[in-house]
């Protein structure tokens, strides 16, 4: 095992092999508030990578309804049980050593490297904690939701063989799909050494041919998004849609521009951005107009999904408003309540940056704002249940691909009121 | 009454006694039974989920009409479910109030 930083614990930790970082690193921001699971990113991503035989439980991108559901079913209650009992009232943070290497204090807990040794059912020694879902726990893309459940018709019956469920208790709808992290759990378990993190990109890749199909991958990756397909024997997973990354669609990009990948650019709610952000000397170069980085390590927004993990998940998410802090604290870590406050009440630089979510389908290097006059003021509530006024500029914020060339400009003109039914017509 | 329409009216009793009885929807949950719900509910405001969305899809620069379209399309899992949850006339109402206290943010994008 070797030390390596991981600064969403802000400390070092515990992996197999030692430190090595890619120029690039793929990252993305989901914006959960406004998701409303029309699941257009899923079959997006369906229709593209995983069509065929032997694929059909394989969902490289789903959207799961939390806190229940989840595909594989429970997957992260699952390992933050073994966690919790692997090291017993301990997975904690403290949140009083915050800097600028700790953004949100320190990891005191174990992450599923250094909690590798304390799984109790392995009958040989493992690189991570984790288990391998079932069959049954792989059915269900979001159990409950996506299926139609009733009576199986006989030829010549009908009627309502069918329909779909409901329920009328949910909370928050969470995207997932590969986070490509720094330190993946896949690749550090494979033990063919079929796993490569790209060093262009960061993409995390499984060589087809290396692969055997031990299913060792599966079983160490904490978001479970290594998948083993039984017509071929060996495991795939989500590509990142390298091609697309890489410019070389001849109609969309042909110039070689990089194009966000399919689940992101077919969003219908506006949540998802996605780049590629410069890593040098282990850690993101400082860029403070990049979009990602603005929203993630300037603001800190974006929170990534279970740090304690310990896999520095590449993958960064808005959490959503309406849903109990303590809830969102387990999933994205202490920064959720400062996350909160700011997208409750965003300021006009944070506004503009919002306004890039889904503008363009090529991917933003840089952003820069072109400031106008200020057009309203409105209320909004924080929460803590105090009012705020935010301040509207007619600011326009301009993107720039990766060679410099403006591909969107996006100006916020004005908010328009609607009168109310009783002063429809006065003056 | 026709033979044929017996038979309709017949088979529509106990179509609906098998939903009533046997649909997964309406069993009681079974201890060990792989497609139950074995969750516990978790506290959640939908209402509060619904000003949200309404105020974020406003923030997008969508108007009231806009955003009701939103809520009644049965293939947008979120807001069909707050639509069934809560009622048509409470979503309408609830849109409203939020574009005319914050309004919906016109914003314009050329790419």
């Amino acid at each position: 095992m070797s030390d390596v930083f991981n600064w969403q614990l802000g400390r070092e930790m515990s992996y197999p092999y030692d430190e090595s970082h890619p120029d690039w690193q793929f990252a993305f921001v989901f914006n959960i508030n406004r998701c409303i699971a029309c699941q257009t990113c899923t079959m997006a991503c369906k229709s593209t990578w995983t069509f065929s035989k032997g694929q059909e439980f394989m969902w490289w991108n789903n959207v799961e309804s939390k806190p229940y559901g989840g595909y594989p079913r429970n997957w992260d209650v699952k390992l933050l049980g073994m966690l919790e009992k692997a090291n017993p009232d301990e997975q904690i943070w403290d949140t009083f050593s915050k800097g600028p290497e700790k953004p949100f204090g320190v990891f005191e807990g174990k992450t599923i490297f250094e909690a590798a040794d304390k799984d109790p059912s392995a009958r040989a020694p493992k690189r991570a904690l984790g288990y391998l879902p079932t069959d049954e726990e792989w059915q269900n893309p979001n159990i409950h939701e996506e299926t139609a459940s009733g009576k199986t018709m006989k030829e010549g019956e009908w009627g309502r063989s069918a329909q779909l469920p409901e329920h009328d208790i949910w909370f928050f709808y969470l995207q997932r799909l590969c986070n490509h992290c720094s330190y993946p759990a896949c690749l550090a378990a494979c033990p063919r050494k079929a796993i490569y993190k790209r060093k262009e990109d960061g993409i995390v890749l499984i060589d087809q041919k290396r692969c055997r199909g031990y299913r060792k991958c599966v079983e160490a990756c904490p978001y479970k998004k290594p998948m083993y397909r039984p017509t071929t024997r060996v495991s795939e997973k989500c590509i990142g849609c390298y091609p697309r990354i890489e410019g070389k669609d001849p109609e969309l990009s042909p110039n070689r521009e990089p194009l966000e990948t399919r689940c992101m650019s077919s969003c219908v709610g506006k949540i998802r951005m996605q780049g590629l952000l410069p890593v040098k000397d282990g850690k993101w170069e400082a860029a403070p107009d990049h979009p990602l980085y603005y929203l993630i390590q300037e603001r800190k927004i974006a929170l990534p999904l279970y740090p304690q993990f310990g896999t520095q998940a590449n993958g960064y998410y808005i959490p959503p408003r309406w849903v109990p802090q303590p809830h969102l604290e387990q999933m994205f870590g202490p920064g959720v309540a400062n996350a909160l406050v700011q997208y409750s009440c965003p300021d006009r630089e944070l506004l503009s940056v919002l306004q890039l979510f889904r503008s363009t389908q090529q991917i933003i290097y840089k952003f820069k704002i072109e400031k106008g006059p200020k057009l309203a003021e409105i209320e909004r509530t924080l929460p803590s249940g105090q009012k705020k006024v935010q301040e509207i500029y007619n600011d326009t914020v301009i993107g720039y691909n990766k060679f410099g060339k403006e591909v969107v400009r996006a100006t916020t003109e004005q908010p328009s009121f609607e009168r109310t039914k009783e002063h429809l017509n006065s003056i | 009454m026709s033979e044929r329409a017996t038979e309709s009216v017949g088979q529509s009793t106990a179509e609906e006694q098998f939903f009533k009885d046997e649909h997964p929807a309406n069993r009681p949950a079974e201890t060990g039974d792989p497609m139950g719900m074995t969750a516990e509910s978790a506290p959640g405001d939908p209402e509060l989920m619904l000003t949200i969305l309404v105020e974020e899809y406003a923030s997008l620069g969508m108007n009231a009409d806009e955003i009701m379209r939103i809520f009644d399309d049965p293939f947008y899992g979120a807001t069909a479910n707050l639509k069934r949850l809560l009622g048509e006339d409470r979503i309408r109402t609830r849109i409203n109030e939020v574009v005319q206290n914050c309004g919906a943010l016109r914003v314009s994008v050329r790419s």
